[in-house]
């Protein structure tokens, strides 16, 4: 890959954070005249601390003083405090972070890796027993919302067996030592990222299936075949290669959506990480917290399309090539 | 005499199955090739040609009826199990594609694809990939590259390469010089004539352009709605066809020296039949210009002609003294 479309890519992405930012700052600003009307001890204070705190956050001045003000802090990953634990805001994201990434990274891999090959399979034997069950499979998936399989599973599996904890990040009170409690966080972690899976698991797959049968025609599979080789191979040496690119394009575009299911995949299974924080911050109003996490948020979108970006790159010798 | 075959093709007819129903691609074509042979098919696009090519290594969809025989160095290709199928293609007979813009695989190597066919037959060849690279005239360093860093005439060179690795019997040529521009067209086709002389290789040459048919093949065979309606030597029919459809294909390209030809080309008027809708008798009577009644009811067989031994043509006027050579 060449060193100019790399760099192009991440300047790309960084210039699409810098659009974020902006965005977020006007966000904000229109959404309540009085930037404390949201904040709970709002009554308890006087009219001087009120004030005192309204500098401290960056509200006061002009708009243009307020703009650097916020860029400055931004820059510094200051975010303020939250409103409703009143510690700062960098500190409860950084707590719940891990939770998150977790879960969506097992989500996504699991997404990723049985989606792609169900989608492959499918669209290679084309009208097949294979394909008719699990395109209609994968259609019910798709249609359905993640956090309708989270209360499913929640109330069956979790509820009516109790193998699974209904909820929370691990045991609460127990002692565990390092292997025991390694192994209670994964027991926790089965159904939130099957919920999870379960719901982008139809998307990814469908994609590949439609990618794939858009290769079928493809004259080069043709050479494939009339140099002897076996059915499996041509589809998994020529076919696959090549309908994975769009693939890989799409899927970079869904992972917004991924980040909107961990949030209610969170809230279903009262799941410790950002998408619950961001459940309560809506509730709560709590603007510094939402604010952080619109952020986090969507640099996490434009860090995967990057990453998506440089995989395409990766992928296809035509892209890698150009610029 | 048997030994000396390569290809021998019997009553073949090629059937696809679409949602319209069954469409006769090919119907009925016998055809001989001997060893270091080149046989032209020469015909309009849909005549059946490419469809023909495809299904003597049976790479038409699985749902094509194919029936008749196709005997490939004595071995019927038809009969054949899958396993089996797979060892013959490519080491017996390999395809040098339409156009090489679509046929080789843009994410891979031009050297993985060549090596990847070398591998599959290692029994039946030592070619390396440099070797075969070198054969056609490219340097070694492009093994490494993709197929879009390639020009129109090195993909086809490529494809030259590919077809070459595994020392087939027979290469099937299936318009292998249409997508490219007349110079390199020159280029490719001297090229598959000298390796063709060097290497004793039996081809079918296919194509929509008689004119690259004269100095490269040894005989041509004109077809017409999925059947053959002459064949005979190379010279004896490109200098004086019988059958009113190869003299048409004939005058449609302009004649080089004569300025007549070149600002007026004989067109025929018309397009091939649908081969859901043949016509009655010979298929080819609605656009033919010295049809008779009988062609509407007739078809007329192929069948060789009183004047010459080794010519076959399929028309009701073939042995008229009056359509004799020009």
């Amino acid at each position: 890959m060449s060193n100019r479309y790399v760099i192009k890519k991440i300047i790309g992405a960084l210039l699409t954070l810098f659009a974020v930012v902006v965005f977020n700052f006007f966000l904000f600003r229109i959404v309540d005249r009085d930037p404390l009307s949201k904040y709970r001890g709002r009554s308890k204070l006087s009219l001087e601390q009120r004030e005192a705190m309204i500098r401290r956050m960056g509200l006061s001045g002009s708009k243009w003083d307020q703009f650097v003000v916020y860029i400055k802090s931004t820059l510094r990953l200051d975010f303020g405090r939250s409103f409703d634990s009143t510690r700062p805001v960098l500190r409860e994201i950084a707590d719940r972070l891990p939770a998150t990434l977790i879960l969506v990274g097992i989500s996504t891999a699991l997404t990723i890796g049985i989606g792609l090959y169900i989608g492959a399979k499918a669209g290679w034997a084309r009208g097949s027993r294979f394909d008719r069950v699990s395109t209609s499979g994968t259609m019910v998936l798709y249609a359905t919302p993640e956090f309708f399989f989270g209360m499913l599973l929640l109330a069956i599996v979790a509820g009516r067996t109790g193998w699974f904890p209904t909820g929370g990040l691990r045991d609460i009170g127990a002692n565990y030592g390092f292997v025991d409690s390694l192994l209670d966080r994964a027991h926790h972690l089965v159904l939130p990222s099957l919920t999870l899976t379960l719901g982008y698991l139809g998307s990814y797959s469908l994609i590949m299936r439609t990618s794939m049968l858009e290769t079928l025609g493809e004259d080069y599979l043709t050479t494939a075949r009339a140099k002897g080789l076996k059915e499996s191979d041509v589809m998994t040496h020529h076919a696959v290669p090549n309908a994975l690119l769009p693939s890989v394009s799409v899927i970079a575009i869904s992972f917004g959506f991924v980040i909107g299911g961990a949030i209610t995949t969170e809230t279903v299974f009262s799941y410790p990480g950002l998408g619950l924080a961001t459940a309560d911050a809506i509730r709560n109003t709590d603007l510094p917290m939402l604010q952080a996490l619109f952020l986090v948020a969507s640099a996490a979108v434009i860090f995967l399309n990057l990453v998506a970006d440089l995989t395409y790159g990766l992928l296809d010798p035509r892209i890698r090539h150009s610029t | 005499m048997i030994d000396s075959t390569v290809l021998k093709v019997r009553d073949l007819y090629v059937t696809y199955q679409s949602s319209f129903g069954p469409v006769p691609a090919v119907r009925g074509v016998d055809l001989d090739i001997a060893l270091g042979e080149t046989l032209g098919l020469a015909g309009e696009s849909g005549c059946g040609k490419s469809t023909l090519a495809m299904a003597l290594l049976r790479l038409v969809p699985p749902t094509t009826q194919i029936s008749g025989s196709i005997l490939l160095d004595g071995q019927n290709v038809l009969t054949m199990k899958p396993g089996q199928l797979r060892l013959v293609r490519w080491a017996q007979a390999s395809i040098v594609f339409q156009g090489a813009q679509h046929v080789l695989n843009p994410v891979q190597r031009i050297g993985a694809q060549i090596d990847e066919a070398i591998q599959l037959h290692h029994g039946s060849t030592s070619s390396t990939v440099r070797e075969m690279l070198a054969l056609v005239g490219l340097s070694d360093t492009r093994a490494d590259d993709y197929p879009h860093e390639l020009s129109g005439g090195q993909k086809q060179r490529v494809m030259i390469a590919m077809a070459l690795s595994c020392n087939p019997l027979l290469i099937i040529a299936d318009e292998p010089t249409t997508a490219l521009d007349v110079m390199v067209q020159a280029q490719i086709l001297q090229l598959l004539d000298n390796i063709k002389r060097e290497r004793g290789l039996s081809m079918l040459f296919i194509t929509h352009d008689l004119s690259v048919l004269s100095h490269n093949t040894d005989r041509v065979a004109v077809m017409y709605a999925g059947r053959i309606v002459e064949v005979g030597p190379a010279e004896e029919l490109l200098r004086g066809s019988i059958h009113p459809y190869s003299r048409a294909l004939a005058e449609s390209f302009p004649i080089i020296g004569d300025p007549k030809s070149r600002h007026q080309p004989k067109g025929l008027a018309g397009d091939p039949p649908d081969p859901n809708l043949l016509p009655s008798g010979c298929p080819f009577h609605p656009r033919c210009n010295v049809a008779i009644d009988s062609c509407k009811s007739i078809d007329i067989k192929l069948s060789a002609v009183a004047k010459s031994v080794d010519r076959q043509v399929a028309c009701v006027h073939a042995n008229d003294e009056s359509r004799s050579v020009k």
